[in-house]
């Protein structure tokens, strides 16, 4: 089997139960290749994590920012 | 490449005359320390209060020359103002009234320990503060369809189809540029961390 594309790898990442995602998950576990984009794929939902809590975090503070600087 | 780092940040502060440096610095510090007020519990006008007497210190402090960047990192050093802040808040809180506490929808207030350390919450919001630096940065240097792609489907969570649809690009090709623009991310806060450090 080729190298899976990256939406097999990111369906992985997730955490996705497909059967179809069984050939890609054994292939994936014999090719040191896709073990790393796995591993950065997995990294890369820790970041939007992150991303989403900053977001989240910025909405949530800005009304309050506004009010701080029209009073400056 | 980084373009307003800490250091060019600093650097305009030392002039009192240098409106744009205070906007600038102002701008990129006190929603964040509005964050870390909100997320230690304090309720709206004790968060603001924090701010404002946190940036005041801060820069009053930096223009008599107290803060030396060989002895004490910017984020050591603000988020020990901050800290500070909060703590005696805190202390003011406990002896003025008993039954009236300010404490933010979260719940009570935290008790920071007792030292001028940045603590926990303060760290988090330094982390997002130096991602929410580099996203802008990368959002400047990104390809627009690219960064589109990205933030349609990785930030605000289009499912994948329409994404690829929108900006005429296979599903696969919008998984890529969402893994390629995390990856250039993770790289733009290494450099910021490493300057921050430096």
């Amino acid at each position: 089997m080729r190298c899976p594309r990256q939406e097999r790898i990111e369906q992985l990442a997730a955490g996705s139960d497909e059967p179809a995602l069984l050939r890609v998950r054994a292939h994936v576990s014999r090719c040191p290749d896709c073990q790393r984009r796995l591993q950065l794929a997995q990294a890369d939902r820790g970041l939007l994590t992150d991303l989403r809590e900053l977001a989240e975090s910025r909405t949530r503070i800005k009304p309050l920012f506004e009010g701080m600087s029209s009073t400056d | 490449m980084i373009s307003q780092t800490s250091t060019t940040l600093l650097a305009g502060l030392e002039d009192p005359r240098n409106e744009t440096a205070w906007r600038r610095f102002y701008a990129r510090y006190a929603p964040m320390l509005l964050s870390y007020a909100k997320r230690v519990g304090l309720a709206d006008p004790d968060a603001q209060d924090v701010v404002a007497e946190t940036l005041a210190t801060f820069v009053q402090a930096y223009r008599q020359g107290r803060y030396d960047r060989q002895r004490a990192r910017l984020k050591s050093w603000l988020g020990g103002i901050a800290h500070n802040k909060v703590r005696k808040l805190w202390a003011r809180r406990r002896t003025a009234s008993l039954d009236a506490p300010s404490a933010g929808a979260e719940g009570g207030l935290l008790d920071p320990a007792g030292d001028d350390r940045p603590d926990d919450a303060f760290e988090r919001e330094w982390q997002l503060e130096m991602l929410s630096t580099a996203l802008e940065m990368l959002r400047k240097e990104a390809d627009p369809d690219a960064y589109q792609a990205f933030d349609l489907y990785a930030m605000k969570n289009w499912p994948v189809g329409k994404v690829a649809a929108l900006l005429n690009m296979s599903a696969n090709a919008v998984y890529i540029c969402k893994s390629r623009t995390l990856g250039r991310l993770r790289e733009i806060v290494k450099l910021i961390a490493a300057e921050e450090e430096g």
